[in-house]
């Protein structure tokens, strides 16, 4: 094949495989609609107890004034949000969830009645 | 059909070993027979000569809290039936011994291992009685599957040493590698013999992350069993949970509504498509070609990618549950997947016309590592190792589960039984695939996703196989109160592993990475 040809292949496209990567970190990372990240509790709770109930790790734990989540035992399997009676529970969208230490993992939220 | 053959199956059983037994036609068309312990081996004999059966699982139970004795259960595969052949053989307690299968049929070698390990039944005429799935140090005489075992005590350590086999004379090596190895893989111990470069022998090793899932599975209700099956081994967790569904659908006698039905198999062969995708380019990447590897590596990232987009888990996680499914796939999922699976289609053919140009690649792959027919057939082996060996079976076509029996498709098989051909087996695969998720999305019919189970009487036992991208997995389970009350599980790798020992005999050490890889065997699917 003459050198003209191939660049005449090169300028059309042939082999050009378009962009595969993302901007993340230096951009925002991008996530699918149904990507299910951590479990966030982000409406009222009476603290019923269903979600710990509902999950296989027993990753969570309810009290009156606290519900604290261990990050570190949560397999993101959904079961919380789909056994919370009043639909508080959701899963997130936050995919960054490293901690420098193990206590970091856990994270808790003020229980609104 | 099936009725027939295996009703004929019975009456030709010759007079000595049909005294004594009892059998029974089941309504799903299978047929079960109950033998005297002593009477297991001929019988099995006798249907593995005449039908060209071959093993699918022999596993133990232990009914004394039920006021029986200890069973074994072995399950038959026949060519041309759907269903298997179970035959039942009650153990005595106090004997606690049974004759092994092992002399006439090399495949049942591990299963009985480990029933010895688990259960303490010994295996009388096995001729290796060595543990094999408990760790080392396990103590002598506590076995974990029995009913009488407590799972939340810890049990104490003894140390002990595996006895492995000597290869000895001169010039011959000893080659330990593993059970840490280089990379991010899971651990299992490989003892090579060698006299210069070739193998003269190798002793697989494993059990090193065995978690006890089934002891597990026996104390938590179905649901929760769900993302355990999820778990047991991480590639091929979607048909692992799938197989675990249909069986517990099965004990409660659930009818799947046929959308969710059409979609476990698109997720299925999803699943499949991004396995082969990791393997094929893993065979390019140990024969050093990088080119060819990432070309591979970067479809298989679109796929999971797609498996993000649909189902919201790259691993397809938690998208199957009991009677149904818990994902749809809506008109834009749809597009999205037939978008994605046309142009990976395109850049997989560049793929395949890559490595298949490039003499280098063909010079690794091509007659190393090759497994018999011979070898296949008596060890069983499954999926596409055993296709690439010439043994035409895909339990997708043979026992049709989820929508499978309303898509048509083709099962590749070459009978070269070389890294090559298990390679062919696989790349045909893929467009197998993309052909019936294809299909599936177009036949793709509304309705409900998921159904409540109902109840699953007690005692009630069910069976499920789904071909992984491994081959043929399987869960058998007996109902309790709620909550199994044995749940046997075989990954295809139990049945493979063993394979691999054979295959590699005669080829050089550096080849045994490609072998290895060609077979893609998976570490905690056969621990468990």
């Amino acid at each position: 094949m003459k050198v003209t040809n191939l660049f005449r292949f090169y300028r059309l496209g042939v082999g050009k495989r378009g962009v595969v990567t993302t901007r993340y970190p230096n951009g925002p990372a991008e996530l699918p609609a149904a990507a299910q990240c951590a479990p966030e509790l982000t409406g009222k709770c009476d603290a019923c107890g269903h979600c710990a109930e509902a999950c296989p790790t027993k990753a969570i734990a309810v009290t009156t004034s606290k519900f604290t989540i261990d990050l570190g035992d949560c397999i993101y399997c959904g079961e919380c949000a789909r056994g919370c009676p009043k639909g508080s529970i959701v899963m997130g969208k936050n995919c960054e969830l490293s901690a420098r230490k193990r206590e970091g993992l856990e994270v808790s939220y003020d229980v609104r009645q | 059909m099936n009725r027939m053959i295996l009703s004929e199956l019975v009456e030709d059983l010759p007079p000595v070993l049909r005294t004594g037994i009892r059998w029974e036609l089941q309504d799903d068309g299978s047929l079960t027979i109950d033998v005297g312990e002593e009477a297991l081996p001929g019988i099995v004999d006798h249907i593995q000569k005449k039908y060209h059966s071959w093993l699918i699982s022999e596993h133990a139970l232990d009914l004394r809290p039920k006021g029986g004795e200890f069973q074994l259960i072995v399950l038959l595969g026949l060519p041309k039936v759907t269903v298997p052949v179970i035959i039942r053989a009650n153990v005595d307690i106090y004997a606690s011994s049974f004759h092994s299968l092992t002399p006439s049929v090399p495949a049942a070698n591990w299963f009985e291992r480990e029933i010895s390990d688990t259960f303490g039944l010994t295996p009388n005429g096995h001729p290796d009685q060595r543990p094999l799935v408990l760790y080392d140090d396990w103590p002598y005489g506590t076995y974990p599957l029995r009913k009488d075992f407590d799972p939340s005590r810890p049990v104490p350590r003894v140390p002990s040493e595996y006895p492995f086999r000597k290869v000895e004379g001169e010039g011959v090596f000893e080659i330990p590698v593993g059970p840490v190895h280089a990379g991010v893989i899971e651990p299992g111990h490989f003892r090579f013999s060698v006299a210069g470069e070739p193998i003269i022998n190798l002793e697989i090793r494993m059990g090193y992350t065995h978690r006890g899932v089934e002891k597990l599975s026996e104390s938590l209700p179905y649901h929760r069993g769900v993302p355990l099956a999820e778990r047991i081994s991480g590639d091929n967790g979607f048909t692992h949970a799938l197989a675990y569904c249909q069986a517990v659908e099965s004990l409660a006698g659930c009818a799947v509504p046929d959308r969710a039905l059409f979609i476990r198999t698109i997720l299925s062969e999803m699943e499949r498509l991004y396995c082969h995708m990791g393997d094929v380019g893993g065979i390019a990447l140990d024969t050093a070609f990088g080119t060819g590897a990432q070309m591979a590596y970067i479809l298989r990232e679109r796929l999971m990618q797609l498996n993000d987009q649909v189902t919201g888990s790259r691993f397809l996680r938690s998208a199957s549950c009991l009677g149904g499914v818990r994902c749809d796939i809506p008109v834009d999922s749809k597009k999205d997947i037939q978008r994605t699976l046309l142009q990976v289609k395109l850049d997989f053919d560049d793929f395949v016309t890559t490595i298949k140009n490039m003499p280098s690649f063909l010079d690794r792959v091509e007659t190393t590592g090759v497994l018999t027919l011979e070898n296949a057939r008596s060890l069983n082996v499954v999926g596409p190792v055993g296709r690439g060996s010439g043994i035409d079976r895909d339990v997708r076509r043979d026992h049709p589960y989820a929508a499978y029996d309303q898509i048509s498709f083709q099962v590749p098989v070459y009978r070269e039984g070389d890294v090559w051909a298990r390679t062919r087996v696989k790349i045909d695969e893929v467009y197998e695939s993309i052909g019936i998720i294809e299909q599936a999305l177009d036949k793709l019919p509304s309705g409900e996703l998921c159904v409540p189970l109902g109840e699953a009487p007690e005692g009630r036992t069910g069976l499920s196989l789904t071909e992984t991208h491994r081959g043929e997995c399987m869960h058998w389970l007996m109902a309790g109160k709620g909550q199994p009350y044995r749940h046997k599980v075989r990954d295809a790798s139990f049945l493979n592993w063993p394979a691999i020992e054979l295959a590699v005999l005669g080829n050089i050490v550096p080849d045994f990475p490609l072998v290895n890889k060609s077979f893609n065997l998976s570490y905690a699917g056969n621990d468990l």
